[in-house]
């Protein structure tokens, strides 16, 4: 919620936001259930993963990139953390394992795109496909369980009755909008995103920047990947797997360019919350998923559109204004 | 000869070889008749829709709602051969109808608003899967009737969806190369701007393109139909990466201006005989993904790498 | 002019979200299900003071015909019993996405939670939450590991009987020898490579002429599991049988095995409902199929929430209406036998 205020008013937040309203109101109306404290909390217990996952796509967005390997990345990381956790090493380090491995994952992508120059796209694509193959490999398939419960904390616990995994949410957010928006990494990749050549002329070591957002984007899904293994106390390749195109259709929604130069992660957030609570009312009214599919496709498609004419509305009346 | 080894598609078509060659030699089988046409078969709806991403591609667009839409085409065929107005006419008009709809609604979508591409088919993708699942309820059409399945039928030894797919191919690259509208794609992807000013009009390039390829994928639901004998509207989930990765490994340039049909039928032969070959080589299960993920990896670095490799001997010619 | 355009998006758009969230009325005509109709009266429960009990029947994956029978046989309960049911699960196969699905039940106040886990350890958190939160917990179809969350199991049969079973059935046809595949889900499902592990060591101990030569997945897509059995044959010669140890893995096998004109030669038997294996049977490219009644499974775990939400019991032997005569052991009700389908039975199944 304290997400809102730091949009800054543009078109695309007001119009995100009066999306988010409306779907408050009609979840309201349509559940007694929906608007109360135990719900919203399960509501932030259940959208971090996805949350996290998404401003780390973000990120990369933001540079004209993508990266469909993401997903499978989280269930790469939730493996090897699985199986590091159930074979009795500490979890401190565990974690750090799998981190290790995000690095490595977010490298190999990165040296595809930015050293080799394969369109994002296709380099993510394969790996993609490279990253779930080598959880199923580790896991030979089985969902990995007898996870430690110590391991719970970072799912299950609650600070002040706020579920830890939104707080860590969060503040990553917080993190990574100040890096936008203030930080010279941040305005280089955006410069990136923008126009990479000219960027790189005028001294920006793209190579570098784009390693980073890559590695970025790797580390939150293993992040979200640990949070899951702990929420649901088991480790599955699978993980993760569901999660990518309703992830960039929330990236989308939040405001970022799918062409790059344009977002920030807080519009993100505000889209996984809005797709979350879709499903959430659905399931409190008590109506069948596939309902869930149409909705959230119409929404996307409605929002942009809405935005599109109002953004096209304004530009003209700026030219009338100017002749 | 030259130029021949210079085109992008080359380098796929020997790695392709190579593959074929080193399947064959590990097993004899590989190089069958049925072999063959098991490869070429399964993957003709794959080629369909590759064919239309092609031209979707070379207009530096995306369509990420192609499963979707022969699924969408698929699930209301095999409804409309359970009723009374099932014949072999009504099914293929309605299969080009049916395409035609859900690719014009993309096409407008795209075009109108001028909205990037995969935002909008990401939004018609979930929207068009749905609809399938809410009406059928997930519900199988099982045992699709005869005259249904007969469009697969094997005729002279040659599969019939292998003659549509490469009537298709033919239609395909002839408006490709030798129409206004093919011109206009090309021109489009290469050059935007120049291309307005050169008098493309880019709305109605864009739709018709959308809307090409959403009658392509209304075909493939008609071939996959048939072929399975069967339809299950929660299928072929995630296909449009397949798609789109056939036409990419094919030569196609994913931001635009370059791609031919002929590289995507590539392309589409790499995906199928990747997939056969898994098995056929008796990868073990849980390497499949793996092996598969490495060789696109594999076969899209060489093929990027040598392109810089040219680009750079061409720049080297031009200060010269 | 413009800002006429801009209202009409901003109505149509609330339109579409009210359409999309409250579409009961639309459900109902283009899919006259008891499902939508569950749908609404469950909307309804939820402003209105109740009767009866809100039962939450949470399959693994809906859109799959085996949990969708499941579903409809639970609505014919809820009718039958005068208690509420709520039919929902997730699209994917997403463990996460089904615990999330519990948890908005908990949220919604359900009295029972009938679930069959996707996983049997991922979904353990939210049951100790449902627990908790004084919601009966019971299992269906599959199981939870920690059995202390749920209050029964309503079985059909262990995951290792029906393994064994279905290697008894194919190897009866295999004639006891020669090399097969199995073909499965995702490599992820659990269930399935329980049922494939457990035939398989099966026929280790007790086949030693067989030989499993594949084990292959075909991510419940036919169509690829249809390719996936023209690989197999071509890679193995003498491929002799294709076990589906999945819905949509036998009928692609048996396509496949036909088009092949090898009826017979390859033997194709496995999980499959009665409806999607008749034309199969029929043709001879399946011999048969292995399974219980869905509807009637998920009609024994209404029934039996009901009874114990009333405070009563399931007893051994009891007669269940719809379903017959059940097993009690423990804590697990069992329902039935398996049913082993056949050319020759087929048309007495309705599912």
């Amino acid at each position: 919620m304290e997400k809102m205020k730091k949009l800054r008013p543009s078109l695309n937040g007001i119009v995100l936001l009066a999306a988010f309203l409306g779907i408050v109101v009609i979840g309201t109306v349509a559940s007694r259930n929906f608007l109360t404290i135990r719900n919203i909390l399960s509501i932030f217990q259940q959208m971090p993963e996805m949350g996290i996952m998404a401003i780390g796509l973000t990120i990369v967005i933001i540079t004209g990139g993508n990266d469909l390997s993401s997903g499978t990345t989280m269930g790469l990381c939730a493996v090897i953390s699985g199986l590091c956790l159930t074979s009795g090493m500490p979890i401190a380090l565990a974690v750090l394992v799998s981190l290790a491995a995000a690095v490595l994952c977010g490298c190999l992508n990165a040296v595809l795109v930015a050293v080799i120059g394969i369109p994002p796209m296709i380099a993510t694509l394969g790996t993609q496909m490279f990253f779930y193959g080598a959880a199923l490999v580790l896991s030979k398939g089985n969902s990995i369980s007898n996870i430690p419960r110590e391991f719970y904390f970072l799912g299950q616990n609650k600070i002040a009755g706020i579920p830890l995994q939104a707080i860590i949410l969060v503040l990553l957010t917080v993190i990574l909008a100040v890096v936008l928006k203030k930080r010279v990494f941040g305005k280089h990749l955006i410069a990136i995103g923008n126009n990479s050549k000219a960027s790189a002329y005028s001294g920006v070591q793209t190579e570098r920047v784009l390693f980073a957002a890559y590695i970025i984007c790797s580390v939150l899904c293993c992040i979200a990947g640990n949070i899951q293994v702990s929420r649901v106390a088991t480790a599955r390749a699978d993980m993760g797997y569901s999660f990518l195109m309703p992830c960039i259709s929330a990236v989308v929604l939040g405001g970022t360019s799918i062409d790059g130069g344009i977002g920030g992660v807080g519009g993100t957030v505000v889209g996984v919350i809005i797709f979350a609570m879709i499903s959430n009312i659905m399931n409190l009214a008590g109506i069948s998923s596939f309902w869930q599919q149409l909705a959230t496709g119409s929404i996307l498609i409605l929002v942009v559109v809405f935005n599109k004419i109002t953004e096209n509305h304004k530009l003209q009346r700026r030219k009338k204004e100017s002749n | 000869m030259k130029k021949l080894l210079e085109r992008r598609e080359t380098s796929v078509f020997l790695i392709l070889a190579v593959l074929c060659i080193g399947l064959t030699i590990y097993s004899p089988t590989f190089f069958s008749y049925t072999n063959i046409k098991n490869v070429l078969v399964s993957n003709t709806a794959l080629g369909i829709m590759a064919a239309g991403m092609t031209f979707i591609l070379i207009t530096a667009g995306i369509d990420v709602s192609v499963a979707s839409q022969m699924m969408f085409s698929a699930t209301w065929l095999a409804l409309l051969s359970e009723t009374p107005f099932g014949n072999p006419v009504t099914l293929v008009l309605a299969a080009i109808l049916i395409g035609f709809v859900t690719g014009a609604i993309n096409g407008f979508l795209i075009s109108r608003f001028d909205i990037h591409p995969i935002i909008i088919t990401l939004g018609t993708n979930s929207i068009y899967r749905g609809i399938i699942l809410v009406m059928t309820n997930g519900r199988w059409l099982m045992n699709l009737p005869k005259y249904f399945t007969a469009f697969s039928k094997t005729v002279f030894g040659i599969p019939l969806p292998v003659v549509y797919a490469v009537l298709i191919f033919l239609v395909s690259a002839w408006l490709l190369k030798h129409t206004y509208f093919g011109r206009s794609i090309y021109a489009m992807g290469g050059n935007r701007e120049a291309a307005r000013y050169a008098g493309v009009n880019l709305k109605k390039t864009i739709f018709f393109t959308y809307t090409y390829t959403g009658v392509l994928c209304g075909l493939a639901g008609l071939v996959l139909d048939s072929i399975l004998g069967n339809c299950q509207p929660s299928g072929s989930n995630g296909w449009e990466m397949n798609v789109i990765a056939a036409a990419v490994i094919g030569g196609t340039n994913i931001l635009g201006g370059y791609g031919t049909i002929g590289g995507t039928v590539i392309g589409v032969l790499m995906m199928g005989v990747i997939e056969n070959g898994l098995v056929v080589a008796h990868v073990p299960t849980y390497w499949q993904k793996l092996v598969y993920g490495l060789i696109i990896i594999v076969t899209v670095t060489i093929d990027v790498l040598r392109k810089k490799k040219a680009d750079s001997k061409k720049q080297m010619i031009e200060i010269d | 002019m413009r800002k006429r355009i801009a209202l009409l998006l901003v109505m149509g758009m609330c339109a579409g979200l009210l359409s999309g969230c409250g579409g009961k009325n639309t459900a109902q005509e283009s899919a006259p299900s008891a499902q939508e109709e569950a749908a609404e009266s469950t909307e309804e429960e939820a402003q209105g003071d109740s009767e009866g009990y809100t039962i939450a029947l949470i399959p693994q994956q809906v859109g799959i015909p085996y949990f969708e029978t499941s579903g409809v046989w639970g609505q014919k309960a809820a009718e039958d019993l005068g208690c509420e049911v709520i039919y929902t699960g997730p699209t994917s196969g997403d463990a996460a996405s089904q615990a999330n699905i519990v948890q908005d039940m908990i949220t919604k106040g359900v009295d029972c939670v009938a679930i069959s886990p996707l996983d049997a350890s991922a979904i353990e958190p939210v049951l100790e939450q449902a627990k908790e939160a004084g919601i009966l917990v019971i299992t269906w179809d599959s199981d939870v590991n920690n059995t202390d969350l749920r209050e029964v199991y309503v079985n059909c049969c262990s995951e290792q009987v029906l393994g064994e079973h279905l290697m008894q059935r194919f190897a009866h046809y295999m004639g006891e020898e020669g090399d097969y595949a199995i073909i499965t889900s995702v490599l992820t499902a659990q269930n399935c490579s329980a049922w494939a592990k457990y035939a398989t060591e099966y026929q280790e101990a007790n086949y030693p002429n067989m030989n499993r030569v594949a084990y292959e997945p075909c991510d419940d897509d036919q169509s690829k599991a249809y390719s996936i059995t023209q690989n197999l044959m071509t890679a193995y010669p003498d491929l002799k049988g294709v076990l589906g140890v999945t819905t949509p893995a036998p009928p692609a096998a048996a396509q496949a095995v036909g088009e092949a004109g090898r009826n017979g030669e390859v033997i194709v038997s496995g999980v499959v409902e009665a409806s999607a294996a008749k034309a199969y049977l029929e043709d001879g490219s399946m011999q048969e199929a292995n399974i219980w009644h869905p509807g009637k499974l998920g009609y024994l775990a209404i029934y039996t929430a009901k009874t114990i939400l009333d405070g009563g019991s399931i007893e051994d032997g009891q007669d269940v209406p719809e379903v017959g005569v059940v097993e009690v052991k423990d804590d697990q009700i069992i329902m039935t036998e398996l049913l082993d389908i056949t050319l020759e039975n087929i048309d007495e199944f309705d599912f």
